[in-house]
């Protein structure tokens, strides 16, 4: 049987958002958060690409490691939770994980160039365009650390 | 087609919502000029000073943490000269024309402040490394306006404003410098292109938005209907008719029980509408709006206006409206002005009912005439003239034939309920038409228990029955039963009575179409049963004119089953019995049908 979260047949669907044609609201709601968490994903595994030749002893550290793995596990959530079935403010806590995973990122690369921080803008965003985050998320990187 | 002069197709109103936030509020024109969603290249000044806002602000929040934590940086010449520039920005966007130039100039602005950043932050990098992010406000309005190029241009800019004191300096290129060389420039590329996605999204969502908005204002205007979207609250969201909008406006204000209401509810009543008679008011709770408000959802339901001094018969409509998830969220409410078809239905019913009566009166002569010159032949001990038998049962026929007619065209005129109790209008119909069962071999059986009070025109009520229970014998073949049941529905109140018979049933296709006048089914037409397809158009007239109903239940193995529904008299009903021609109170008891 044809799993139901077989990519084959949702990326298609999933790459027709960069075709400005294409609405963003026809996806379900698990392809947009699939698709709001990409960006960070993307300059995550940049940056460590980058990590990887400058400071390789960064992706050993424990704290890189945990951070990479809430990404990983953020971005499954995205397809397997029916969040569709939750309260609609529910999927609000991936982006809040995503602060957490970033700040962990900061702590490893600690001394390190500030840019990793400016990773928070990607969940910043998606708290914001989600249009339920009366509050920023800035205090929470620095707890993190 | 006439269509009342004072009800003026209007603009299609906007939500009410969407002019609160299109309104010129702080907050609003700040989240547009952030977005930037409304319009490509917004020049205003006030437009541009919002843009630099973020920038603006947060640049003070650090200029005043390095005056606590790093004084020194503050003195740094490139740090102040990065500082001037920022500020020759703020004045180039209050100072310059904008409008006077190309649209795409005022984008080097954000080039400018990506500039005066890299400055000031090669005056602090040693000391504290975080004016680089600021890079990220610039690059939002960038790639905002300009989309994956502005994103570009951004990440170019950066890349030089990290690369170029580098350079200048003679850095020792360690691998950490390198990540930070690179590291900064591609999350500015990263957070470019995800702000010109979602803006090119959200202008393309507007777009089509105000397309669908066009769409439906061209519609609106362009429909002989007047239509009123109401939320749930019973405010108009969307209306080509103002009249109509004020309307619904009163009755939400009529029908919430505020200090309001009872303002409303007399200018409501200075606005009194009719049921189809054209004269019995319609209470309050009764009008379209005001149901359509408490959520019921009706179709053609027709009412007379007074507009103008005229009066104009409506049809209204309403449907519920749907959100994603399926849930209701108002409702629409249409108004078409029926008033030429009433007016055409009324001047062919009067047409028919003159038509009859002059076919009548040669009728009578003729048939008169006939039985005259009958007796003088026997009289005479003339021939047996079987001719004469021809005439006569063909005069008869057409009398029959005129007298439905007159009978259809009067069904829609004059009628004066009254107490009635339906048992023994229903008995003395069965009494009426035995003779033509027996002859017919149809078996007659009745069921009902007691008293069936009904509010009914008696003369009405009896033409109705007697057509009802004709047509069940005449479409019935012999040796099967016809049962007429009646009992008064205990869940809304109104009298149901049910003729049932054993006959040939209706297909399908004849459904739609047997109450339409002069409407005969095929197998009618292609039977030798006499009709002239009149019955059932009048019994449906009579039952309407009640505000009653009837409806078939046919199964072409089973027979039909009429279910006529009547409005029941109750205690508290206005109208005194005093004028009802049928003895009997509640308590009477029917009598039992003579076996034949």
């Amino acid at each position: 049987m044809r799993s139901k979260f077989a990519m084959p047949g949702r990326l298609p669907r999933l790459l027709s958002v960069f075709d400005s044609r294409g609405s963003f609201h026809r996806l379900g709601l698990r392809e947009r958060l699939f698709l709001s968490q990409l960006p960070l994903n993307l300059c995550t595994l940049a940056a460590a690409g980058i990590l990887a030749f400058t400071s390789p002893g960064v992706l050993r550290d424990p704290m890189f490691l945990a951070s990479a793995l809430i990404i990983v596990l953020v971005t499954v959530a995205t397809l397997a939770v029916p969040w569709e079935r939750l309260p609609k403010a529910a999927y609000l806590t991936l982006p809040l994980l995503d602060l957490v995973a970033v700040g962990l990122l900061h702590s490893a690369n600690a001394g390190g160039p500030v840019a990793l921080a400016a990773l928070s803008v990607f969940p910043v965003f998606w708290l914001a365009w989600s249009g339920m985050a009366p509050c920023t998320p800035g205090p929470s990187v620095s707890w993190a650390r | 087609m006439d269509r009342p002069t004072d009800r003026p197709t209007g603009r299609a109103t906007g939500r009410p919502a969407d002019r609160a936030t299109d309104g010129n509020n702080w907050r609003g024109s700040v989240t547009r000029g952030l977005l930037g969603v409304e319009d490509r290249y917004q020049l205003s000044r006030h437009h541009l000073l919002v843009r630099q806002l973020p920038l603006l602000l947060v640049l003070a929040i650090v200029i005043v943490f390095m005056a606590i934590f790093y004084r020194n940086a503050l003195t740094d010449p490139l740090f102040l000269t990065g500082l001037s520039i920022v500020a020759l920005s703020v004045a180039l966007a209050v100072f310059v024309p904008w409008t006077k130039f190309p649209p795409g100039t005022v984008l080097l602005l954000p080039i400018i402040d990506i500039m005066a950043i890299g400055v000031a932050r090669a005056g602090t990098a040693n000391e504290v490394d975080v004016l680089g992010l600021l890079v990220i406000f610039p690059t939002i309005w960038l790639a905002n306006a300009d989309k994956e190029r502005g994103a570009w241009v951004a990440t170019v800019s950066m890349a030089v404003i990290i690369l170029a004191p580098t350079f200048l300096t003679d850095m020792l290129l360690t691998p950490q410098v390198w990540a930070k060389l690179i590291m900064l420039p591609v999350i500015i590329a990263a957070v470019g292109l995800t702000v010109s996605t979602i803006t090119q999204r959200l202008e393309t969502a507007a777009a089509q938005n105000r397309q669908q908005r066009n769409l439906l204002d061209s519609i609106l205007q362009a429909i002989d209907v007047g239509v009123v979207a109401l939320d749930t609250q019973g405010q108009a969201v969307v209306t080509n008719d103002e009249d109509l909008a004020t309307r619904a406006r009163l009755t939400a204000v009529a029908a919430d029980g505020s200090d309001a209401a009872p303002a409303a509810r007399e200018a409501m009543d200075a606005m009194p509408i009719y049921e189809p008679d054209g004269t019995t008011l319609i209470p309050f709770d009764r009008r379209p709006l005001v149901r359509a408000i408490r959520g019921e959802y009706f179709s053609n339901s027709l009412y007379w206006d007074q507009i103008g001094g005229e009066q104009v018969a409506r049809y209204a409509t309403s449907k519920p409206v749907y959100n994603d998830a399926g849930e209701v969220v108002g409702c629409v409410v249409a108004f078409s002005d029926v008033t030429p078809l009433m007016k055409a239905a009324a001047a062919q019913s009067m047409f028919v009912a003159a038509v009859s009566h002059e076919l009548r009166t040669p009728l009578t002569a003729i048939l008169g005439y006939t039985d005259l010159l009958r007796e003088r032949l026997e009289d005479d001990d003339g021939p047996p003239a079987p001719e004469l038998d021809v005439i006569e049962r063909g005069a008869h026929r057409l009398r029959v034939v005129v007298e439905d007619l007159l009978t259809a065209a009067s069904a829609t005129m004059s009628m004066s309920p009254v107490r009635l109790d339906v048992a023994e209008a229903i008995h003395s119909a069965l009494v009426s038409i035995r003779p033509t069962a027996d002859a017919a071999g149809i078996t007659l059986e009745q069921d009902i228990t007691g008293p069936v009070p009904a509010l009914v025109d008696p003369e009405r009520i009896g033409q109705l029955l007697d057509n009802l229970l004709s047509n069940a014998i005449k479409y019935s073949p012999a040796g099967t039963t016809v049962s007429v049941h009646a009992r008064t529905d205990s869940a809304d109140g109104q009298v149901v009575v049910e003729v049932q018979d054993q006959g040939r049933g209706i297909s399908a296709a004849d459904k739609d179409l047997i109450f339409a006048p002069f409407y005969r089914s095929e197998s009618a037409r292609q039977s030798s049963i006499p009709g002239a397809g009149l019955g059932l158009s009048m019994v449906k007239a009579i039952a309407e004119r009640h505000g009653g109903s009837i409806r078939l239940h046919s199964n072409t193995d089973r027979g039909t089953t009429a279910e006529l529904r009547l409005p029941a008299w109750k205690a508290a009903s206005t109208i005194t019995n005093s004028t009802t021609p049928s003895p009997g109170g509640p308590a009477a008891a029917v009598p039992p049908l003579p076996e034949p």
